[in-house]
């Protein structure tokens, strides 16, 4: 079996080295030699008067260039949004939807399709994915990174597979921390408020001349949750209190003038309420702990960057029938080469492996895993100055397999596991700057959300009442995007105008509790199945502008409407996904800043139209629809700069009718904190 | 017949303003000087100046800046004293000094600098400053993007509308100018 798995990888890695290779002789014979260095946000920022990113096709480019429908929080966006995690800063974002089940748990999706433990967006910090494979969600509260030594957050809508691969299907959200290389960042914040808020954090940068930099992190946070009632559908579990802790070591040194090594070490963990994907409140304690490393050479083949890292990922569950905790064990590397061929094309070669594992839990005694092969290239061409085209290919082997013991009554054996999953994801892209301020993207992408592991089987739990279980036949989720954006730039006002009309298209859902396997048990295992298909359709529309030099504004609104055809499962209930009527149709947010001298104020609103939420069922299983009224809400923060060092910040949430009904979890409450922040 | 009457002298007046206004731009662009050079500012100098940065033989510290005029250039003449005066005795930006020296396009063979900076209107001095580059690996930058695309300079600089940055590659290649890889993904190569 051992020998077979390495004859497989072998075959692999060959047919890989065979796409890749042809592409770096082809390099290697036409590139220029060039010197250089890994990407320095904050000089080419400077430089081209915006942003920089290189989240859209691999290659640094422009935000106004990006052949993606892309938005980018800057530093300042950060910290004037006066949220205290990265769920707060992302609610202000056109097209970014959040769930904010309890005060320090939130599951964020993009362009709808927002669930408990919500799988369709992949989360990266500096290129390190944070997504938890093992159950398809990202714990907010446990990444291990302080909103000071964030640079920027991007946040890419639509399918993005062609570059990252699985999961990156609603879109990617990639959080870039300042290099300690280039950057300085040294600041410490103390932050009270309400619900018994008690938060620190420090960022540290230690440099060594030109040579290198190492930033060091460390934070820690208590607080309650809501004290609003938890609703009859999410079960009877008293809440326990909220805390937080992450440290992060980060790295990156000048080997030589061609060379540089990065690294990065981080441990951090979350605890609190949250409502799982079959809508009960659970207890979740996320510990998460990675190491990376990075090397980065700038060779005459073009701009080489391997990257290895692991992930260790423990998350513990405890509900009101099920208490647990999956170790989640992720092993990835990387290598890419990014090269121009001629003056005006631009390619990027890659190749990944990677290895994800966890035990079967509660029950433990199997282990599900897979190893991940893929290929890629990306291809951007200037046609002319003002016309690029820009087509990406990501070809994916994955197989799939199971270790260990299986309860009696079972439905599977490990052989069920014995499958590959082959996937080929693309994204396609024609920008046109038809004029000095306007510019036209077409834009399509496809990309596959894998099965979680849970979906996949981890989740193994036997009872005398229940029993419950992953499926290996659980099939991806195919996502498939279509979207016109214009953008218009306004000097005269010092903003941006941007339309976008999209289609979107995803086939085979998955839910985690569709189907009952039939001579299995006693009793019968209830386990993940593929439910059916969905459509969404929106537009979206921003305006942003400055006046009077101190003030800032932007008004955006999203209209989405969303036709799900799933199959009835479970004796005609709902199988725990529901888009086409959770999915607000009219979202609206606007913002107003004003910063002069010492201060700096700004004030955010958002309205959301009545929609439902998922609720569970109170007795069998399955889901129903609760109603979710339209609603107002205000965020704002005041900040006054006490001395050149230290500046005094009063921020708040949900300012406006408190407590308020936003998901078919508990209602939120108002939340209002002050932060003293000393930067030196 | 009072509201016609109204219409009618409401068409006279636009009539008129147009006709005016066509006037006013027709004498506008008679009368205008015939350079329409664009002034240099400080925001312009700075987008060079972190070009510069990229230059990957020019490291970190002083750059002796070569403003290369026409003395018999008007043009060429003013660009030159206006970036002279923007870059003072000293002109900070990222890792960089820069220090102006100015040249005259007959004495470009014998400046001690580490980078022309070639003036718009200098057309005469184009080709020795081309000749000079190659002999010497002096790289040189313009905000005359036709200096760049005929080869004098390595790097052509625009600000406005929206911020350019050209690249000569094979007066690249006979200067022996590299750029940092990364930033020559994100400019305009020919």
């Amino acid at each position: 079996m051992k020998n077979d798995s390495r004859c497989r990888m072998r075959s692999h890695l060959l047919r890989s080295a065979t796409v890749l290779a042809p592409m770096l002789a082809l390099a290697a014979l036409v590139t220029t030699p060039a010197a250089g260095q890994t990407i320095d946000y904050g000089s080419l920022e400077q430089l081209f008067g915006e942003a920089v990113t290189t989240s859209a096709t691999g290659s640094p480019d422009r935000v106004t260039d990006v052949p993606a429908n892309m938005e980018i929080l800057t530093a300042d966006d950060i910290r004037r949004s006066g949220a205290y995690d990265i769920p707060g800063i992302l609610r202000h974002v056109l097209g970014v939807d959040v769930l904010q089940w309890n005060n320090d748990n939130a599951d964020v999706g993009l362009r709808g399709y927002d669930q408990a433990f919500s799988p369709q967006v992949l989360v990266l910090i500096d290129g390190r994915q944070v997504y938890a494979e093992h159950y398809g969600y990202v714990p907010w509260a446990a990444l291990p990174v302080e909103l000071a030594a964030i640079r920027q957050i991007e946040v890419i809508k639509g399918p993005n597979a062609a570059l990252y691969g699985f999961n990156a299907v609603s879109g990617v959200i990639n959080i870039i921390t300042y290099n300690p290389l280039y950057d300085d960042v040294n600041t410490a914040a103390l932050s009270a408020g309400t619900q018994g808020m008690a938060q620190a954090s420090a960022v540290q940068t230690i440099k060594f001349g030109e040579n290198g930099g190492v930033r060091l992190s460390a934070s820690g946070r208590l607080d309650d949750d809501f004290s609003t009632p938890i609703p009859v559908s999410a079960g009877t579990l008293p809440r326990i209190g909220n805390d937080r802790f992450a440290f992060d070591l980060n790295g990156v040194f000048r080997l030589s003038n061609k060379v540089q090594f990065g690294f990065e070490a981080s441990h951090s963990g979350a605890a609190s309420n949250d409502i799982d994907p079959i809508y009960s409140l659970v207890h979740d304690r996320n510990l998460m702990t990675s190491i990376k490393g990075q090397l980065t050479a700038d060779t005459n083949f073009g701009l080489l960057q391997a990257t290895v890292y692991r992930n260790w990922t423990t998350h513990r569950y405890d509900g009101p029938n099920l208490n647990t905790a999956f170790k989640d064990e992720a092993t990835v590397a990387q290598f890419q080469d990014l090269f121009k061929l001629g003056a005006a094309h631009t390619i990027r070669a890659s190749l990944e492996y990677r290895h994800n594992e966890v035990g079967t839990m509660p029950y433990a005694g199997g282990k599900i895993f897979y190893d991940d092969y893929a290929a890629s290239a990306m291809w951007d061409w200037h046609v002319t100055p003002a016309l690029t085209v820009t087509n990406a290919l990501r070809w994916e082997n994955l197989h799939l397999g199971r270790t260990g013991s299986v309860p009696n009554g079972y439905p599977f054996s490990n052989a069920d596991w014995n499958k590959t999953i082959t996937e080929t994801s693309y994204n396609s892209a024609l920008v046109w700057r038809v004029s000095e301020v306007d510019t036209l993207r077409f834009l399509t992408g496809q990309g596959d959300q894998l099965p979680s592991l849970t979906n996949l089987g981890a989740l193994l739990f036997t009872s005398p009442f229940y029993n419950a279980t992953g499926n290996p036949d659980v099939d991806p989720t195919d996502v498939t995007n279509y979207e016109i954006d214009w953008d218009r730039s306004l000097p005269g006002i010092g903003g941006r105008f941007r339309a976008a009309a999209f289609y979107e298209q995803s086939l085979d859902f998955i839910t985690n509790a569709g189907v009952i396997f039939p001579g299995s048990g006693p009793p019968p295992y209830l386990g993940a199945s593929n439910v059916g298909n969905s459509m969404a359709r929106g537009i979206e529309l921003s305006l942003t502008g400055k006046f009077a030099t101190n003030w800032r504004w932007g008004a955006n609104y999203r209209f989405e409407s969303i036709t799900d055809r799933f199959t009835p499962v479970l004796q005609g209930n709902s199988p725990f996904v529901d888009f086409q009527h959770v999915t607000p149709v009219h979202v609206v947010k606007a913002n107003l800043g004003w910063a002069s001298g010492r201060w700096e104020t700004d004030a955010y609103v958002y309205y959301q139209s009545a929609t439902r939420g998922l609720a569970s069922l109170p007795v069998g299983v399955g889901s129903y629809l609760t109603p979710v009224p339209g609603y107002v809400s205000f965020d704002a923060r005041v900040a006054y700069r006490l001395t050149d060092w230290a500046t005094l910040a009063v921020s708040g949430q949900n300012l406006g009718q408190s407590p308020q009904q936003q998901t078919s979890g508990p209602k939120v409450e108002r939340r209002v904190f002050a932060t003293v922040t000393v930067t030196y | 017949m009072i509201i016609f009457s109204q219409m009618k002298r409401r068409a006279t007046s636009a009539k008129a303003l147009l006709v005016g206004l066509a006037l006013s731009i027709a004498s506008a662009l008679l009368l205008a000087p015939v350079s329409l050079r664009a002034e240099i500012t400080r925001p312009d100098m700075l987008v060079a100046g972190r070009a510069i940065g990229f230059i990957d033989k020019l490291g970190s510290g002083d750059v002796r800046v070569g403003i290369v005029f026409a003395p018999e250039s008007a043009p060429s003449l003013q660009q030159a004293n206006e970036i002279r005066d923007l870059l003072g005795s000293q002109f900070r930006v990222g890792n960089h000094v820069l220090r102006p020296v100015m040249v005259r396009a007959d004495q470009v063979n014998n400046a001690g600098v580490d980078l022309f900076l070639l003036t718009e209107g200098a057309d005469i001095a184009a080709s020795s400053v081309a000749a000079s580059s190659r002999a010497r690996k002096i790289p040189c930058i313009t905000f005359d993007l036709a200096q760049e695309r005929n080869g004098a300079c390595v790097i052509g600089v625009q600000t406005r509308p929206r911020i350019e940055i050209l690249f000569n590659r094979k007066a690249a290649a006979e200067s022996g100018t590299n750029l940092s890889s990364v930033f020559r993904l994100m400019i305009t190569e020919n």
